[in-house]
């Protein structure tokens, strides 16, 4: 076998019914997909049938390590996760970083592919060459640290690293998160819930392998410089400082953090105040920690010595912690939070769908939708820590409300009807947790994802990071990066960054180290030749921006394929366009429908796709080397044969 | 090791030390620097280095070791020679590694 640079230059697939395993060399797949998200995201486009649903043992798992880790890239810890998308039927998708990913590619495998349905539970362990599936029957209802626990000693072995589902996933809850390496969390899409359908607990990896590549002292020299840069960036001190929750008073100051399930887009300043990331730093911090190959450290360890939950350890806390449980869910109490958040780590429930569905039955109850005899007796407020934690409980069990709850806020306000729909907010299915009134650009990343809402595609942090014209204009051609009111640009900024982002998923490397936050940060030339000097596959920051756009665009098919999503999913929740922001500094904005309109049809023409569905057109897969998708999507009806 | 082993001329000799292991955030980067040094590759096991920091043990300072001998069947520290620099003391972000001079 030829060696290969940069990648492992394996996929593994795994068939959990016959326990069976085939390995397959990458190169079919490689430079056209990258790795770790395009590679899965075309594995899945090529190979699931729209007719599958996402619980079915037809569905499949991808899990891909990007083609840059295991090297020094500054940031390059990404393991993707895709598969059918348990909320929305179309794409199912998310990363955490880790040291997961890095251990899987010195095993030998650069992507893992789950099938079928184990009759009894299992784990998978990978030792290198040796592969196999072991019992979890002992596993079964563990929380996500005990399992690690105990899948260690069932090996016998220390330094391993454990990604794994905890009750949640276990009982198919939607809500459900795949924790990895025991502290970082592939929250959305419910792909906990999906690995839980599959009988798969968790999967272990050792790796004693190494990753090669092509040029290596010129690929350490620039590891070196670029390294040197970024540990310099003001951003990354902070974050290195408080971790993400640093970034929350950035969306305070724009009115960006929804409140009481959006009945506001700002968090009362003395509430704020109590949760502030130097309450977090100050009270409770004990640690600190970094994904493999990272210089920031941004992961933080915290320590309740104080108040009802004192005693409990918390393995991090995110920007995302404070929007969703201090602002969604308006609990004022960092340690509270800090609590909550740790309960989702362990039960593998994912904080943003999970406060997002809590959120909508605290309205719906105080609006008299639900009463005491739906909640089982429990009385819901806004603020009220304890009965969050009850439900968290329950969702992740399906106890009760609970079973309810853990269908998601979309699928719970349907079963319950009265008119609760109003409360749920969500994008194609999948709950909105985002504030998106006030920050135009961020609204349209956000609403057009195609996930299902998120800020983890084309969204801009330029906007919160307040970029000035200059650096905007160098950047994206257009000035208004850094101006958040400002709809005009937005579209083209928003296609950049589903581009870089689409590039950064797949070669594994963290948004915080790519120029997602700062001009700074890793830019796309520089990913060019850091994967050229790794893989020895020249490839140019032009060829690599189109790959980014051919990725993108076979997530775009993935969605009109299986969920026939067309441009009336492309619009936030009515309410968002009708009712404005009540407080705050941008206090009466909300989001324009004709200045929406215009964003849409700008957005779709940069893309190439069409105006009225929003679907890709003939040539422009072609143009991208796409052909062989035409004849799938024609055959569904799913495409336009003329522009 | 018989003492007339010791170059006569290195009465002090030069050695990489783990100064501050409480500022470890366990990125592992030393291990994977170190194992670039001795094989131009990445992996964790060619290191001389080896971290162990578990998150679940935030009590615990970061278990650091630096190969001097064979018994760990690691690679031994060679200080990175022929090197422009040490490559863990360059590229640790924490600054938890620094050369001494020990008396010996």
């Amino acid at each position: 076998m030829k060696p290969h640079y940069g990648y492992a230059g394996n996929i593994l697939r795994v068939d959990l019914t016959t326990s069976r395993f085939l390995k397959e060399p990458i190169d079919n797949y490689v430079p056209k997909f990258l790795g770790g998200r395009g590679l899965n995201q075309w594995i899945l486009f090529k190979e699931l049938r729209p007719w599958v649903t996402p619980f079915e043992p037809s569905n499949i798992i991808c899990l891909g390590a990007g083609a840059l880790v295991g090297t020094l890239v500054p940031g390059a810890a990404r393991l993707n996760i895709d598969s059918k998308n348990a909320l929305t039927a179309g794409i199912g998708s998310g990363n955490a970083g880790g040291w997961f990913g890095a251990e899987m590619k010195f095993a030998g495998y650069d992507t893992i592919l789950l099938y079928g349905k184990a009759r009894e539970p299992v784990y998978l362990w990978i030792e290198n060459d040796k592969i196999s599936l072991k019992s979890a029957a002992t596993l079964s209802g563990k929380t996500t640290s005990e399992t690690i626990k105990m899948i260690k000693e069932d090996l016998g072995e220390d330094d391993i690293q454990v990604l794994c589902i905890g009750p949640a996933g276990e009982n198919i809850a939607r809500p459900a998160s795949v924790v990895v390496s025991g502290s970082r969390v592939v929250g959305r899409c419910g792909l906990g819930a999906i690995m839980g359908s599959k009988g798969i607990k968790a999967i272990a990896v050792k790796g004693t392998g190494i990753v090669q590549v092509k040029k290596p002292d010129e690929f350490m020299a620039l590891t070196g410089k670029v390294s040197q840069r970024l540990r310099a960036l003001q951003g990354a001190k902070a974050r290195r400082q408080f971790g993400t929750l640093v970034g929350s008073p950035l969306y305070e100051d724009l009115s960006a953090l929804p409140y009481k399930n959006y009945q506001d887009d700002y968090i009362p300043s003395e509430n704020f105040a109590k949760i502030s990331h130097e309450v977090f730093h100050n009270m409770y911090e004990v640690d600190r920690y970094s994904c493999i190959a990272c210089p920031t450290a941004c992961g933080h360890v915290y320590f309740i010595d104080r108040g009802p939950y004192s005693g409990t350890h918390c393995l991090k806390a995110e920007a995302n912690s404070v929007w969703n449980f201090g602002g969604r869910l308006a609990i004022d109490d960092a340690g509270a939070i800090l609590k909550a958040q740790e309960e989702c780590c362990q039960l593998g429930l994912d904080i943003d769908n999970t406060a997002s569905v809590i959120a909508w039955a605290i309205d719906s109850f105080q609006d008299g939708m639900l009463s005491k005899e739906d909640t089982d007796g429990l009385e819901l407020d806004w603020g009220d820590h304890g009965v969050v934690l009850a439900l968290l409980r329950k969702i992740a069990y399906r106890e009760g409300f609970g079973n309810i709850l853990a269908e998601g806020s979309l699928r719970a306000s349907q079963i319950v009807g009265k008119g609760s729909e109003k409360y749920s907010f969500h994008m194609k299915g999948q709950d909105l947790i985002e504030g998106i009134r006030s920050m135009k650009g961020w609204a349209l990343g956000v609403v057009v994802s195609a996930r299902g809402g998120a800020h983890t595609r084309g969204a801009l942090a330029t906007e919160t990071r307040r970029f000035s014209p200059e650096e905007s204009e160098k950047m994206f051609g257009v000035e208004t990066a850094g101006d958040a009111q400002a709809y005009i640009g937005k579209a083209e900024i928003v296609r950049y960054f589903e581009y870089v982002h689409s590039l950064l998923d797949s070669l594994g490397i963290c948004f915080f180290t790519g120029n997602w936050t700062s001009p700074h940060g890793i830019s796309p030339g520089e990913l060019a030749e850091f994967y050229s000097l790794a893989t020895g596959i020249e490839i140019s920051e032009s060829e690599l921006m189109k790959t980014g756009e051919r990725i993108h665009n076979v997530e775009k098919m993935f969605n009109v394929y299986h969920a026939g999503f067309t441009r009336k999913d492309d619009y936030p929740p009515r309410r968002l366009m009708e009712e404005p922001i009540k407080s705050g500094p941008l206090k009466g904005e909300l989001l324009n429908q004709d200045d929406w309109d215009k964003m849409l049809d700008e957005y779709y023409a940069l893309h190439g796709w069409d105006q009225y569905t929003s679907w890709p057109v003939k040539e422009k897969l072609e143009e991208l080397g796409l052909s062989e998708c035409i004849e799938i999507l024609e055959q569904a009806h799913k495409i336009h044969l003329i522009r | 090791m018989c003492a007339l082993e010791q170059p006569r001329s290195h009465p002090e000799k030069p050695m990489v030390m783990v100064r501050n292991p409480q500022a470890c955030t366990g990125c592992l980067i030393c291990e994977m620097a170190c194992s670039f040094h001795h094989i131009r590759g990445f992996s964790r096991n060619h290191s001389s280095v080896k971290v162990i920091k578990s998150i679940f043990e935030p009590d615990k300072v970061a278990r650091i070791t630096i190969s001097y001998d064979k018994s760990s069947g690691n690679p031994i520290c060679d200080l990175c020679v022929n090197e422009n620099f040490r490559f863990c003391i360059r590229f640790c972000p924490e600054n938890v590694f620094k050369l001494e001079r020990i008396h010996g």
